[in-house]
């Protein structure tokens, strides 16, 4: 997808009349560096390397081909599967299938053609940030703030089962629709003199930024408080270069090269993210840069390969950066910021981070601890996914991001917080005497729509800020590895 | 112990994109989207269905296909009265997996007589254009056959294909599971106290 486009997905809606030619959906190949921009002259058709299974290639190759003509009606027609099913053979030459773009894509020529009307229907009912539709889930329910004015602590008494008849949480008939914060505005000035501009290119336009010395005291409050969304792709920046250095890796080498995961993972790339505008039309520039991400990321660790799961992370990153950065960012991800742990077989950093999301819920909230242990409701049944997809899929995209401005500051102790925030908000109804495995199970699968996002990050970011706490998650990581290495880990959780 | 009497425990297995999620759905929501994300981890969903010996509550679990997430499996196949393994009939190598996952289960379940335990097989996406089906009837029934006798159910979770009756055969047989497991945990230390335990199982002596 074109940074263009991106960046006009990111700001405000578009306006209902835009302008020709607004966004370009066909993948302008020379234009854009991080895209595989393979010439056509000699793309069709692939060779498969040694020991490639046919399916694999017959994936690689589809992508490799589609990237050169693109997809007819990308971004407003849901598009053809091909790789799927009965994986019949390709025609020899995709070009002449009617299903591949025709307009300008090839040649570099700017497109001449009107707007489709569907494709402006469908532009001016994109959100903020570019769903067209928002996606539904079952069991929606409100996330109350009220018990989160009061901060995690021990020994309190917090979750002490409360007598009598208690309210089932408040179910919502869909996720309301994203707002741009009312603070937005001043917060976009605040940034705007928070940071000054590190790298130019030459024709002046600012590559990369960086952090006033002045003002480094402020940014982890403003981060709490949210990026604006403008800043967001500058500021996602920022704070990984800073909390990792950056890595460059060949993207394009990578994309190349076979990878044994790649019929898993096109089968994952059409429904990763759905109601996305980006990502909606099958084999669109979105599920190819997706794909390749994907595929890149999978040759990068022998042990980790590729997992479900990696999937919505790289479309969350693929909404804010081009494929390349999107790629960088998953190889700090893996390595800087610990993901690799995650990923790899066993899931040793999930079962970690889980040891001690039960550490603090057993010193915190003893009495959902004891529930849990009661109704013998294991955390891995329900916080997997919240670990694996970094809490996508499970919170509002808009309250995803917020949760992501965070961690790129903090690193995985958030996510641990946000399972803990979560334990917290619903402590009653986890310890009520009515609860049992089903509702308990049921109620923590839910997809959790925050009353007040600012209230939910306070609470993390007062929790994060306790510094006692903070060593004690150290303490308890080091001492969940030591009962790994003696072999004493299978009884130690829930 | 919680009161086993009438809630029952299924698995449903099978790789990675042949439609458990859409079958579960289907069955318990009546209704189908192409919105299904992979599942990651494990979900489950409950459903109350009325069989002719009494009513009883399915808790049906519904399982990621990625292999690398079985070494989560072990902790909810324990228990387990019923396992539904389901293929793409538009791929073979969906269907050859059957096997292996059949066998995973029993080493992690470890059921009393594994060659008993009872599984129900479907074979979905039946509503897919015949030229693409790679899994003929025969094949799958013959496969069925060879493994005791599973039933075989060929199904579209998308159209609403055979769900219904697939899942009240996965009820039966789950139930009759249940009742055999009891004789093996009604030995001495474990009487049923709890008082729906009584009542629900009340006239079998």
């Amino acid at each position: 997808m074109q940074d263009e486009q991106r960046r006009k997905l990111r700001s405000t809606p578009p306006p209902p009349s835009l302008p020709t030619p607004p966004v370009n959906f066909s993948p302008a190949l020379k234009s854009h560096p991080s895209n595989v921009s393979l010439n056509p002259s000699l793309v069709p058709s692939l060779v498969p390397s040694f020991g490639e299974e046919f399916d694999a290639f017959h994936v690689r190759n589809t992508y490799a081909q589609l990237e050169v003509f693109g997809v007819k009606g990308d971004g407003y027609e849901d598009g053809v599967e091909r790789t799927r099913a009965a994986r019949t053979r390709l025609p020899s030459s995709i070009a002449n299938s009617p299903n591949t773009s025709t307009n300008g894509t090839g040649d570099g020529s700017p497109k001449k053609r009107e707007l489709h009307p569907k494709e402006i229907q469908i532009l001016s009912s994109v959100d903020r940030y570019g769903f067209f539709t928002i996606p539904s889930h079952d069991r929606l329910i409100l996330m109350p703030s009220q018990p989160m004015l009061k901060p995690l602590s021990t020994g309190s008494g917090a979750d002490a089962p409360v007598a009598g008849e208690l309210k089932s949480p408040r179910s919502l008939p869909r996720v309301p629709p994203p707002l741009p914060h009312p603070k937005e505005a001043e917060r976009i000035s605040k940034w705007n003199r928070m940071l000054v501009p590190n790298v130019r290119d030459e024709g002046g336009n600012v590559q990369a930024w960086r952090v006033r010395p002045s003002k480094t005291a402020k940014v982890r409050r403003r981060v709490y408080k949210g990026v604006p969304d403008r800043w967001r792709a500058a500021v996602w920046e920022v704070l990984m270069c800073a909390y990792a250095e950056r890595l460059s890796r060949d993207y394009r080498e990578a994309i190349e090269k076979p990878s044994t995961y790649d019929v898993q993972i096109d089968l994952d790339v059409p429904r990763t993210i759905s109601g996305h505008i980006m990502f909606r039309t099958r084999y669109g520039a979105g599920q190819r840069s997706l794909f390749h991400v994907l595929h890149a990321f999978s040759l990068l660790c022998d042990a980790c390969g590729y997992v479900q799961g990696m999937g919505p992370i790289a479309a969350t990153l693929l909404s804010y950066l081009p494929p390349s950065l999107a790629y960088t960012s998953l190889v700090r991800l893996h390595t800087a910021y610990d993901m690799h742990t995650i990923f790899s077989p066993g899931f040793p950093g999930l079962l970690e981070a889980i040891y001690v999301q039960e550490q603090i819920t057993k010193r915190c909230m003893p009495n959902v601890y004891e529930s849990f242990k009661k109704h013998m409701v294991s955390t891995t049944a329900y916080a997997t996914k919240w670990y694996i997809t970094l809490f996508s899929n499970t919170v509002p995209f808009q309250t995803q991001l917020r949760l992501w401005d965070v961690f790129w500051l903090e690193g995985l102790d958030v996510f641990v917080a946000v399972a803990v925030a979560v334990l917290w908000v619903y402590k009653d109804q986890i310890t009520s005497p009515h609860a049992n495995f089903e509702t308990i199970l049921s109620l923590l699968s839910s997809f959790f729509v925050p009353e007040d996002e600012d209230v939910f990050l306070n609470w993390i970011e007062k929790m994060l800020g306790d510094r006692k706490l903070r060593a004690s998650i150290r303490t308890w990581r080091l001492e969940w590895r030591q009962l790994v290495q003696s072999g004493q880990d299978a009884t130690a959780l829930l | 112990m919680t009161p086993r009497s009438a809630l029952l425990k299924v698995i449903i297995l099978g790789d990675s994109g042949v439609g458990k999620t859409s079958l579960m759905n289907q069955y318990v929501n009546k209704r189908f989207s192409t919105q299904y994300k992979a599942t990651i981890g494990a979900d489950f969903l409950t459903k109350e269905v009325e069989t002719e010996e009494r009513p009883v509550t399915m808790q049906l679990w519904d399982t990621a296909g990625q292999e690398r997430f079985q070494s989560l499996g072990v902790a909810f196949y324990r228990g387990a009265d019923c396992c539904v393994l389901v293929f793409d009939v538009n791929s073979s190598k969906s269907f050859q997996a059957l096997e292996s996952w059949r066998d995973e289960f029993l080493i992690q379940s470890s059921p009393h007589e594994p060659e008993e335990f009872p599984f129900v097989v479907l074979g979905n996406k039946v509503d897919v254009d015949e030229s693409k089906r790679q899994v003929t009837q025969k094949r799958a029934l013959a496969w069925c056959q060879a493994k005791g006798n599973l039933p075989y159910f060929e199904t579209s979770a998308k159209e609403a294909i055979n769900v219904e009756q697939a899942f009240q055969t996965v009820a039966i047989k789950a139930l009759q599971q249940e009742s055999e497991e009891q004789l093996f945990s009604d030995y001495p230390d474990s009487f049923p106290l709890d008082p729906h335990e009584t009542q629900s199982s009340g006239c079998s002596c």
